[in-house]
């Protein structure tokens, strides 16, 4: 009899331990795992995405960097997220830009250097239009030219109405979790990407 | 159904219940702005992000409307930037875009907040780099106050 308690004891345990981590199991929102993007870094390096931070956690922001507002707030947050970010070894910071017309990769260099980016654990991300676009359509990210400019120089210039959105990607290429970029405090995403981190299924 | 088998069955289901009321983590970020008196038009809390030549900037700024008059922000100068203007971020249909918004009244003993992610200025087509520590001249034009110079200092975020 005592036998049978110890037992239903435990598994009781084992099942309360497997409902409740299945239950916070977050979806898989977007599977970039078999799908490759040749991009450009902001040192002009291709980079394969995903596959090329394979075994990292990605947060990822959306950005442009004429853009002077909700972008450089995105990124701020991104840098807190950063600094806020206990263990940040299994963790990377990727910015892609939704306007490689004009980001070329010395633009984002530049980008990186006025909002002193930390090199080590951030990359920026562009490359031709049409990849870029299907990358932004899997990510399920909008991004569309809303007014143009010409000065009397005869320069062209527009501004761009987007998606706000930072992505929290896993180590095999899938989006977990997303969040309005410009406005998600820094310690809601961290507590979710801890979870991730921390969760004994993202082993299987 | 034996009794053993009838509790665990019960303590799965409360269980399924409790665990899976954990949400995912929703925006809910607040301001506490306090307000300081003046008896005329007040500048606090300004600063502006850095940016490259040619690319675009935004200054924030609180102004506070002391002059016991309805007052309004009608317009902004400076070498800086090839133009600077009111505009406003919103959201509409998911996506975030920027738009002029004009002339800004200010009432009587109020605050207009220019602020991330809100009514801002534009800084346009910057005419050189402005970096972390500097600091730029704007002039603000009221309709009734006349025009004030402010030098507003470059800074990542306002933390």
């Amino acid at each position: 009899m005592v036998f049978f308690y110890k037992r239903f004891f435990f598994s009781l345990v084992f099942l309360s331990i497997l409902i409740l981590s299945g239950c916070n199991k977050p979806e898989i929102i977007h599977d970039l795992s078999h799908d490759n993007f040749q991009l450009l870094n902001q040192d002009s390096s291709t980079v394969n995405f995903p596959s090329a931070f394979e075994g990292k956690y990605l947060i990822i922001g959306f950005i442009y960097t004429h853009c002077p507002d909700i972008c450089p707030i995105t990124t701020a947050n991104m840098t807190n997220i950063k600094n806020q970010l206990k263990n940040p070894s299994n963790a990377h910071f990727v910015g892609i830009s939704f306007d490689p017309m004009r980001d070329t990769p010395s633009a984002l260099k530049e980008y990186m250097q006025t909002f002193k980016l930390d090199e080590n654990k951030f990359t920026m991300l562009t490359g031709d239009s049409t990849t870029v676009d299907s990358l932004l359509n899997a990510m399920d990210i909008d991004a569309e030219i809303s007014y143009v400019d010409t000065s009397s120089a005869g320069a062209r210039s527009y501004r761009m109405n987007h998606t706000d959105r930072i992505s929290v990607m896993d180590p095999q290429g899938r989006v977990r979790f997303e969040y309005p970029g410009s406005r998600v405090p820094p310690e809601y995403l961290i507590e979710d990407l801890n979870k991730l981190r921390n969760s004994w299924y993202e082993f299987f | 159904m034996n009794f053993s088998k009838l509790i665990l069955l019960t303590l799965t289901a409360l269980l399924i219940f409790v665990g899976c009321q954990s949400e995912s983590r929703q925006d809910r970020a607040k301001n506490t702005d306090k307000i300081s008196t003046s008896d005329s038009i007040e500048i606090s809390n300004a600063w502006t992000r850095p940016g490259g030549k040619g690319r675009n900037s935004a200054v924030y700024m609180r102004i506070y409307n002391g002059t016991g008059q309805p007052d309004s922000l009608i317009a902004v100068e400076t070498e800086i930037a090839q133009k600077a203007e009111a505009h406003e971020s919103y959201e509409e249909d998911g996506m975030m875009g920027m738009r002029p918004v004009g002339v800004l009244p200010i009432k009587p003993d109020s605050v207009l907040k220019l602020q991330p992610g809100g009514v801002h200025i534009m800084l346009m087509n910057l005419n050189q780099s402005i970096a972390d520590g500097d600091s730029i001249l704007v002039q603000l034009l009221f309709s009734q106050s006349g025009s004030i110079n402010v030098t507003i200092p470059v800074q990542l975020t306002n933390s």
